[in-house]
């Protein structure tokens, strides 16, 4: 096991005081799991702790600051680019005991949680008091609200509903030095001072460590159906989700798999469409049961032009699951496509869609890669996974080569190089070529104002 | 211990085990992480640690050892839950068979502290003379008998009328370890049935173990002796139905018809038909409900329901309203693999864990249909409240 910084005889006296028990852990195979996330890279933690209260993290915070002990917050692990990778070592603290649903208010439409939660567990809570809590990242069964937040999860009903960021009301946070602070609070709007709540959501763990998140709920809708099609290739399937937003349709998620994304998901589960469709689109409206069986219909009409060749309406609980659950697989799906990949969730302006898709076929084709090519086109965001076998030097350089030329791509189609797993560790390289360096000098002074000594997850995200 | 592991073996039979991509859908399902929030008991973390073993970038230290042999239900949860497929009770039955000092190790286990794998204890020294010292096993008997007796429920189900579909059809029961040594009041109770269904019952042709908690503990040779000897009474009897009530039993035989065990072509298809469950013959048996029966009755899903829940059907059937099943709501009791031995306190905090989630109020019951469920929910279950095997619900 490759070493971190030691643990001085101190820190470990203040961690075995204030995390009795098995809530401190400092052996090498305990902590080794804890070195690593969803981004398969590893360094070893310096010490893990669980808190179970505010005050064991104020206690600790406090004693991380005074010896520029580097802190990594850490949920499920799940985020795909290094968030949760401890470069420097450091005191890993992990959100596993602060799992609890402290208020679920049906009046104020809010939820009161804190940070380890799993999402789908608050939705599940939330659904049984006909509430709706709206962001859904593809890991939204075994990924944190607390970690949602702090990578400003998207997911796929965010076309409709926005992004994390946006159901976030209010956060309690512990600053490096112990100080307790509490942004925003309950209300759905809340101009007063600069918005220091959605300021720490997507901050990547840079700037404290949220303690509880007060999140925004909405009425469940009642009904949902799902129109799933397939398409003769890529370019006629974007042109239907285009002509979707043309006949006046705002879908709750319109997501989108290309040919080789399809044949990975085969590959792992029996799938609906015909083997040689070459895109597929899964169309979602939500709303009154007599809303979405007109908005149905509407799809089925405003879709027909572009030709599909299969289609499949799906209107009950299980006949939905059963198409989503295939979207969901495509992440576990691609790591079979090939031994490595390098993944990127580029997100270009929506109407810049179809010249980003034929961009990176061209770039496939001419670097004689896989590229497996599916997302949220509905907010014109890509997930793009390159497949190599990183052991074949010259496959790994194709490959990344097809990178850089799919970000410079996206660039240029005045897009963005990540629309919602962050930048962390593996996007880092990269950062430049989007920001200006008076930006991220202006993002350095913003951190060093929460965290003067740079302990708060570093060298990471901008 | 600083042994090398041998290579690691895909037993889902395509080529080498896919690596684990750390994607974290195995955490919620694991009930070790769920009670405990430690992520090192997770399976994610048994694969990416074992991983680092077997290339070398990790040593195999006691610690490790004790990660990746000892804390594990087996219940397979993780197994459902992974994209991949990957089992976390296979990884840790092979680190356990594969690992020298091992088998050893599990003995002694067994002699020091088993009152509950006695009856495997007992099985093992008539297959495997000379593995088990024989003095261990008076000590084992009594945990056992202990744990057999506890408060079970009185019987409130009278069978009405039997669904007599399959009248005259001739069957063996195979009671299971718990059953056989500690619960002999489940078999009378299955015999009863079975009688009342007009079916022919043919005397225990010398059925063992299932064998299934043994292959979870990485004795694969002792696993197949048991295999062996189950095949071979069945044959005896003249391959009749063999009818189950412990879903574990029943999960571990089955697994007989996927493996090379010897069973012929024509027998496998035989062997998974007539493996029923006691349930699914009762079919649409009615019965009368007695006034003390309690209010609510929580189902509780065994983990190795391999096959199906025909349990859930047929008790819903017979218990109507007060049957209360929510598929949200279905954790682990923690009686599984060898962790009730070997790390007793981390199977005390799911089965806490189970009992938080039901919540049960005094007068209420907890059934199953699985005999270490009934065992583990039973000596945690508060005051006034029964758990019981739906058998014993029966008068």
């Amino acid at each position: 096991m490759t070493q971190a910084p030691a643990l001085s005889a101190e820190a470990r006296r203040f961690l075995e005081k204030t995390f009795p028990g098995d809530a401190a852990v400092t052996s090498p195979e305990e902590m080794f799991v804890y070195g690593t996330d969803a981004s398969r890279r590893h360094a070893m933690p310096t010490a893990v702790v669980r808190p179970d209260s505010v005050e064991q993290v104020r206690e600790l915070l406090a004693f991380a600051e005074a010896n520029r002990l580097p802190i990594l917050p850490r949920g499920r692990a799940t985020n795909t680019v290094g968030d949760c990778i401890p470069v420097t070592g450091g005191i890993v603290v992990s959100t596993a005991r602060l799992n609890r649903i402290l208020e679920i208010d049906p009046d104020d439409f809010v939820a009161v949680v804190e940070p380890g939660v799993v999402t789908g567990d608050l939705q599940a809570a939330l659904a049984r008091e006909r509430l709706f809590y709206a962001p859904d990242p593809a890991s939204v069964k075994f990924s944190t609200i607390g970690g949602n937040a702090s990578t400003c999860a998207g997911g796929m009903r965010a076309v409709k509903y926005g992004v994390t960021r946006d159901h976030i009301l209010g956060i309690e946070a512990v600053l490096p030095g112990g100080e307790l602070v509490r942004f925003g609070g309950r209300t759905h709007k809340n101009v007063v001072g600069l918005d220091l709540t959605r300021l720490f959501v997507g901050s990547e763990g840079t700037l404290g460590l949220m303690t509880r998140l007060t999140v925004k709920l909405l009425p469940l809708p009642a009904a949902t159906a799902t129109l799933a099609l397939a398409f003769a290739d890529v370019d006629t399937a974007l042109t239907a989700a285009g002509d979707v937003f043309r006949a006046g349709i705002l879908p709750a998620a319109l997501e989108f798999l290309g040919r080789e994304a399809m044949v990975a998901v085969a590959g792992i589960s029996e799938v609906p469409w015909p083997a040689e469709a070459g895109a597929v689109l899964l169309i979602r409206v939500d709303g009154s049961p007599a809303a979405v069986a007109a908005d149905l219909r509407l799809l089925e009409t405003a879709t027909r032009p572009a030709g599909p060749v299969w289609s499949r309406p799906a209107a009950t609980r299980e006949d939905e699951e059963a198409l989503w659950e295939l979207r969901r697989l495509l992440n576990p799906a691609s790591f079979k496509a090939a031994p490595d990949k390098i993944s990127d969730d580029v997100t270009v302006p929506r109407g810049r869609l179809r010249e980003a898709a034929a961009g990176i076929a061209a770039v496939a084709g001419e670097l004689r890669l896989k590229i497996l090519f599916f997302g949220h086109i509905g907010d014109g965001n890509l997930h793009v996974n390159i497949m190599h076998d990183a052991a074949d030097p010259d496959e790994r350089d194709r490959a990344q080569t097809a990178r850089e030329r799919i970000l410079g791509l996206c660039l240029a189609l005045r897009g963005t190089l990540s629309g919602e797993h962050g930048v962390g560790l593996s996007k880092l390289p990269f950062i430049d070529r989007q920001l200006s360096p008076l930006e991220r000098d202006l993002m350095a002074r913003v951190k060093a104002a929460f965290d003067p000594h740079g302990i708060m997850n570093p060298h990471k995200a901008y | 211990m600083s042994t090398e592991l041998t290579p690691v073996h895909c037993l889902h039979g395509q080529g080498r085990r896919p690596e684990c991509i750390l994607c974290g859908r195995c955490l919620p399902a694991c009930p070790l992480f769920t009670a405990t929030g430690r992520e090192e008991l997770s399976p994610r973390s048994k694969f990416f640690l074992a991983r680092a073993v077997a290339e070398g970038r990790a040593e195999l230290s006691a610690k490790a050892a004790e990660i990746l042999t000892t804390q594990c239900l087996s219940c397979g949860r993780c197994e459902n839950a992974c994209p991949l497929g990957l089992c976390g009770p296979d990884l840790v039955a092979e680190l356990r068979a594969s690992h020298p000092g091992f088998a050893g190790f599990l003995w002694k286990l067994w002699i020091e502290r088993a009152g509950l794998m006695w009856p495997l204890a007992r099985s093992l020294t008539r297959l495997l003379p000379g593995s088990v010292p024989i003095e261990a096993v008076a000590r084992a008997r009594d945990a056992l008998a202990a744990m057999g007796s506890g408060n079970a429920p009185a019987p409130w189900l009278l069978p009405k009328t039997y669904d007599i579909r399959h009248l005259g059809k001739k069957a063996v029961l195979f009671a299971g370890c718990v059953a056989e040594h500690a619960n002999p009041r489940w078999k009378d109770s299955a015999n009863r049935l079975l009688a009342g269904l007009g079916i022919d019952v043919l005397p225990d042709p010398g059925f063992t173990c299932c064998g299934c908690t043994l292959g979870h503990a990485g004795a694969p040779d002792a696993q197949a002796a048991m295999q062996q000897q189950n095949i071979e009474a069945w044959r005896k009897a003249g391959r009749p139905l063999m009818v189950v009530f412990c879903a574990t039993c029943r999960c571990g035989l089955r697994a007989y018809a996927r493996k090379d065990l010897g069973l012929a072509m024509d027998e496998i298809g035989l062997w998974r038909d007539n493996l029923v469950s006691l349930a699914e013959l009762l079919g649409d048996t009615t019965f009368a409900v007695a006034n003390t029966a309690p209010a609510v009755v929580r189902y509780h899903r065994p983990c190795h329901g391999a096959g199906g829940n025909q349990d859930l059907g047929f008790l819903r059937r017979a218990m109507g309203e007060r049957l209360v099943f929510r598929e949200e709501e279905t954790p682990c009791c923690g009686f599984g693999g060898l962790t009730k031995l070997t790390a007793p306190e981390l199977s005390d905090a799911v089965a806490k864990n189970a009992l938080a989630i039901y919540a049960p109020k005094p007068g209420e019951q907890i059934v199953t249909g699985c005999s270490g469920c009934v065992t583990q929910l039973r000596s945690v279950a508060p005051d006034g409240v029964v758990v019981g095997h739906w058998l014993e619900c029966i008068g």
